[in-house]
């Protein structure tokens, strides 16, 4: 019941972030992206990865901070938006193996998605 | 000889002030955990959190900056790492342990990982390493203590080390040899080698990766062929199609690297996209487990190149239902199995309900 709960919260946040522009909406789904439950990690990543280029200022802002970032850049990579291209290669080489490492499979699907 | 398993770990900073097997298997243990990247990564596991609570590991105020080696060395009396390599007594990791245990900043840190560098244990010192790769202002110094580590007659040690360096170094030669050796080792059982798929967003997580839950319970008697070196095969785990076809791509060339020829595979949600998909290529493979795999109609295998294909999924799959998948594959040439469990799409990765629902009899032999 509390993982229904907590996908039906994070549909809440989507449709009052997308619909309604309420960007506390938006960060919570991001912020969701560090949850311990899998299942929620999961569905928040679809709702931003389905909402395209309207999720990119949230995740931006997450990059910012440094939060959940492996997770928040393969969203980016999910998204596919080539004009994030110099922003991904920024982290290619982070310090963290897991975020260099992220930031690597995003460029290079971004990359073949510019190509094709 | 290896360590003796322990019962009761012991908690930091008490731990740096022993020399037991259990005092020695804590201190990588509280090292590994205090590494930063772990620690920056806000998805840890919840083991890792129960973990960190019972071995009392330090939190260090985050700083982006690193800290500079002879701000550490000089006032530790170290001198630099060389090949003759220099041990430093018990005495000095209690005292830099219950230092930092009352400081908590990253230079403490730093002189506690310095110093477990020069650690008599060969554990200690490349769980140092790697926990320290991150902070030190030097990290390439550390490459080469876990490829020293690999040397190691302990397969904990090995390990430890390996899948360091499989991470901080991944061009590192010493990986190559250890790969080249496991590999040829195993070629004679290539053609029946099982190999586990992750899904979405699952590229960092534990449970697939060799050591992880559910890899080794897999391992412990499910699948004992299942392939288990560090350099196990993994994607990007991003969600979408352009990254499922490149994935597909790339397992097919792993496997022909590996000399791995019609694989078991085991399949976690659109990992098993990407193995359809590979099949679509050409790729040849024994049974195929789907777990919890979305249904699309542009994800089906080729029947010519499968084995038995088994999908084993829950009721009603939350993440399922938020992909805009099907539940349920129609076609009558894959066997649907469905437990009785609602929404959670990670329950067919978790080794309780492989044991509670005897899923190891459900899948092919």
């Amino acid at each position: 019941m509390r993982l229904l709960l907590g996908a039906l919260r994070l549909y809440v946040y989507r449709a009052l972030w997308y619909w309604l522009c309420i960007t506390s909406a938006g960060r919570a789904l991001v912020r969701a992206l560090g949850s311990p439950d899998e299942n929620i990690r999961s569905i928040a990543g679809i709702l931003l990865a389905k909402s395209g280029i309207r999720a990119e200022p949230l995740l931006q802002e997450a990059l910012a901070r440094r939060e959940n970032l492996p997770t928040v850049l393969t969203v980016l990579g999910s998204i596919g938006d080539p004009s994030l291209i110099p922003q991904l290669r920024q982290f290619a080489d982070d310090q963290s193996p897991d975020v260099a490492k992220a930031a690597r499979e995003a460029l290079k699907v971004t990359e073949s998605a510019g190509k094709r | 000889m290896p360590y003796k398993p322990v019962t009761k770990p012991i908690p930091f900073p008490r731990a740096f002030g022993a020399t037991s097997d259990a005092a020695i298997l804590s201190q990588a243990a509280i090292l590994l955990l205090m590494e930063p990247g772990l620690r920056r990564n806000r998805v840890m596991p919840s083991e890792y959190q129960t973990a960190r609570r019972t071995l009392r590991v330090p939190t260090i105020s985050a700083t982006a900056r690193r800290v500079k080696v002879e701000a550490v060395e000089s006032p530790l009396r170290l001198r630099p790492l060389s090949p003759t390599r220099e041990t430093l007594p018990a005495r000095r990791f209690r005292r830099l342990a219950t230092d930092l245990a009352k400081k908590k900043n990253p230079l403490a840190a730093a002189s506690l990982m310095e110093a477990c560098l020069r650690h008599p244990q060969a554990i200690v010192r490349a769980a140092a390493a790697l926990s320290y790769f991150g902070l030190t202002s030097e990290p390439s110094r550390l490459i080469g203590i876990l490829e020293d580590c690999t040397q190691s007659d302990d397969d904990l040690v090995r390990a430890v080390a390996a899948t360091g360096l499989a991470r901080l170094a991944p061009e590192s030669p010493r990986l190559a040899e250890l790969s080249r050796k496991t590999t040829v080792a195993s070629t004679g059982a290539s053609a029946h080698t099982s190999l586990l798929v992750h899904g979405t967003w699952a590229a960092n997580e534990l449970w697939w990766k060799p050591g992880g839950n559910f890899h080794s319970y897999l391992l412990n008697g499910i699948r004992p062929d299942l392939y288990a070196n560090a350099d196990a095969f993994s994607w990007s785990g991003i969600y979408s199609e352009a990254a499922r076809a490149i994935a597909a791509v790339e397992l097919q060339g792993w496997l022909a690297g590996h000399g791995i020829q019609t694989p078991y595979l085991l399949t976690h949600s659109h990992g098993g996209s990407v193995t359809m998909l590979a099949t679509q290529n050409g790729l040849n493979t024994g049974p195929l487990v789907l777990l919890s795999c979305p249904v699309h109609s542009i994800y089906t295998p080729d029947f010519a190149r499968t084995g038995r294909v088994v999908s084993i999924r829950v009721k009603l799959d939350l993440v399922i239902l938020a992909d805009g998948g099907g539940q349920k594959f129609s076609d009558p040439r894959i066997t649907e199995h469905i437990l009785p469990i609602w929404f959670d799409h990670s329950a067919t990765h978790d080794p309780t309900v492989w044991q509670r629902y005897h899923l190891g009899s459900v899948i092919p032999p």
